[in-house]
């Protein structure tokens, strides 16, 4: 271990850690814009320079500078600040007043640092350089290249993390550009990340872009729902419309990126059309009424199976599960979808909660069905038709009813997979906390408080449930599916 | 318990009532002489000031294009939240000199009965889009009806000649050929340079 001080606070570091890791486990933010933690050192954009052992006439780049026992770093010194403001002059000299249409306003590092050490006006008297303002370097991304500072983020990003080179930069001395290789459009499956690390608006969403400025945005902190990876995401969204995810750093998972698959997802959440309160034999209901029928349609519980989707929660499958507990239904099975994976983030599973269905003893739907009366469906899940066949009743409790809300005798509204609070657990066991990212509007309760009251039980909050799972063993869940 | 008010006793002349009748008249009929400070609207109108602040509305250039960004700062500004703008991509217009402009609004709401009169859009809109007018005269037959729409603004606002045309000068200077003649996909290198 080294030991060096940073702005006067000691601090102790592995061999090899840079001077601005160093300093963010100190908790201060050395300025970056060409370094990544995901994709690693260049230093070519000169704003995180530091004065190290009081050194002023060579200040070193935090990025790749090694810490060393005894050293003494200065991150606000004067003559770092005074070379800062001058690496920003450099920067803002050609860069567009674009702040106003530019869709990266607000969540700018440029215009961050341009607060702490831009001059507020410039001494730069000739024409700024023009180039190509709006170039679509593939269908989802969209260049803009008098806005680009050249800190070869997006390059990189294809270069060390996708091992492949769509992009490039073209040209010497001011007239650098990115541009797209002879191969024309990018064709990567991840490419959009590289609109994430872009710390400009040089790379924007065309998707996004332009249709909410970030400032009057809510966002929720969650995970993707769009397959057994879990990405963590930020799911952003504008008077209850949810208009994008991006990707949230968790080095666990899925570092810094999420595939284009998964990121334009978020628009099937929105749901304009859905099951909004009970209904019994196709006519609205209340939700004792519904209850009731529940209660007598299943009856002992033999020959009824319950088929739950993997996109709920934890704690929603375990309200279920106690249902089925009291309603002696023995049957749990659990809903499949899948999708093409691929080498990097994509899993085959496309639902979020597999292994977390699995651990409270939710079982594959079995090959050779058994003889059922009634089947109660669970979240938005593909029914296979083999357990259709011959039934009593169908019950469904589901977001969005689609064929089988005609042939359902009680159909139950649910929230969808950005509108859930609770738990899923990852293809590689990581459980994650899921956070509602919009509210479905009146007359569709959270999903376990439904199988709550239907069970009887008195729960108040997810918290509890989340308790509750804990105090119920692994054990408890296989004695249940084997009694 | 009740207050009990010692009333002045009023003497003679005070009862009759006549001198302060007599002095009413007098400050009437003296009025009659004065000239008139009311208007006879509407066939009178007020004099308007330059600095007047009456409903805002959207202008456009002198060659009569849109100013407007979208870039929703009068709709962060707003005090009572009159203004709701839907951004979206300037409409291509290639008889335009135009491609300089991506971001155009595609409505733009302002709620008269919210409004304020305050003229904080003005004073924060970089584009010199939005001004408040000489307009006073808000009148509807339902609510719906003053929720200014966009070409109602634009109504509102009409046309205006500015001193600074910038668009005109940028479309002049070197090298905005070249950024108009980037191909729409492919490589941006081609043609630049």
């Amino acid at each position: 271990m080294i030991k060096l001080s940073i702005d006067g606070r000691e601090v102790e570091v592995e061999p090899g850690t840079t001077v601005l890791e160093a300093a963010a486990t100190l908790g201060i933010d050395i300025p970056h814009y060409c370094y990544h933690p995901d994709i690693g050192v260049d230093g070519n954009c000169r704003i995180c320079l530091v004065e190290v052992n009081g050194n002023t006439d060579k200040l070193a780049i935090g990025c790749k500078f090694p810490c060393g026992e005894g050293m003494e770093v200065e991150t606000e010194s004067e003559a770092v600040v005074k070379a800062r403001k001058g690496v920003m002059e450099f920067l803002l000299i050609n860069h567009p007043l674009d702040c106003t249409i530019c869709d990266q306003a607000g969540e700018c590092p440029l215009q961050d640092y341009s607060y702490h050490y831009g001059t507020g006006d410039s001494r730069f008297a000739e024409k700024k350089r023009n180039k190509p303002k709006h170039v679509e370097f593939s269908e989802k991304v969209m260049f803009d290249a008098e806005r680009c500072i050249l800190c070869t983020r997006c390059t990189r990003f294809f270069e060390e993390v996708r091992d492949c080179r769509p992009i490039g930069v073209e040209n010497m001395g001011g007239k650098s550009t990115i541009t797209t290789g002879p191969n024309g459009p990018i064709q990567d499956p991840y490419q959009m990340n590289i609109i994430d690390i872009c710390p400009v608006g040089a790379l924007t969403s065309r998707d996004f872009r332009f249709k909410q400025r970030v400032w009057f945005m809510d966002f929720a902190d969650t995970v993707c729902p769009g397959c057994s990876k879990g990405c963590n995401i930020t799911a952003g969204s504008y008077q209850g419309k949810l208009l994008r995810f991006v990707p949230r750093r968790n080095t666990e998972v899925n570092a810094s990126w999420m595939c284009d698959d998964g990121r334009l997802s978020y628009d099937k959440y929105n749901m304009p059309e859905r099951v909004r309160g009970a209904s019994v034999s196709g006519d609205p209901a209340s939700f004792d009424a519904a209850r009731a029928k529940i209660t007598e349609l299943v009856g002992d519980g033999q020959g009824v199976a319950v088929l739950a989707s993997t996109s709920q929660t934890s704690e929603e499958l375990f309200a279920v599960r106690e249902w089925a507990r009291t309603a002696r239904v023995r049957d749990l099975w659990h809903g499949e979808r899948t999708w093409e994976s691929d080498d990097f983030l994509k899993q085959a599973d496309a639902t979020p909660n597999t292994a977390g269905a699995q651990a409270l003893g939710y079982a594959s739907v079995p090959s050779q069905a058994p003889e059922l009366r009634g089947l109660i469906v669970v979240g938005d899940v593909d029914v296979p038709p083999a357990l259709l066949a011959n039934l009593d009743f169908l019950i469904q409790q589901a977001p969005q009813a689609g064929e089988l809300g005609e042939a359902a005798v009680v159909l139950l509204p649910g929230r969808n997979a950005l509108e859930k609070n609770g738990h899923w657990t990852n293809g590689d066991g990581a459980v994650q906390e899921v956070r509602a990212a919009r509210d479905p509007g009146p007359d569709v309760p959270e999903d376990w408080t439904i199988w709550r009251d239907l069970a009887g039980v008195s729960w108040t909050s997810i918290a509890e449930i989340t308790k509750a799972m804990g105090a119920v063993s692994t054990a408890d869940a296989e004695a249940v599916t084997a009694s | 318990m009740a207050k009990v008010v010692d009333r002045r006793k009023l003497n003679f002349w005070e009862e009759l009532y006549l001198p302060a009748i007599a002095s009413g008249m007098k400050r009437t009929f003296a009025q009659m002489f004065k000239p008139a400070i009311t208007l006879q609207y509407p066939e009178q109108r007020p004099e308007i000031f330059d600095d007047y602040r009456g409903a805002p509305g959207l202008v456009r250039d002198q060659d009569g294009r849109e100013k407007c960004v979208s870039c929703q700062l009068c709709e962060y500004i707003c005090p009572p939240r009159a203004i709701v703008i839907v951004p979206g991509e300037a409409p291509d217009q290639p008889d335009y000199d135009y491609s300089e402009i991506e971001k155009a609004p595609k409505e733009f709401y302002i709620d008269m009965l919210r409004c304020i009169y305050c003229g904080y859009c003005e004073e924060i809109c970089p584009e010199q889009a939005i001004f408040m007018t000489d307009l006073y005269e808000l009148n509807a037959g339902s609510r719906q009806e003053l929720v200014h729409d966009k070409a109602k603004l634009y109504d509102v606002g009409g046309l205006r000649v500015d001193a600074i045309q910038k668009w005109k000068d940028k479309n002049a200077s070197p090298g905005s050929e070249e950024r108009k003649n980037v191909p729409p996909s492919g490589n941006p290198g081609d043609g630049a340079h």
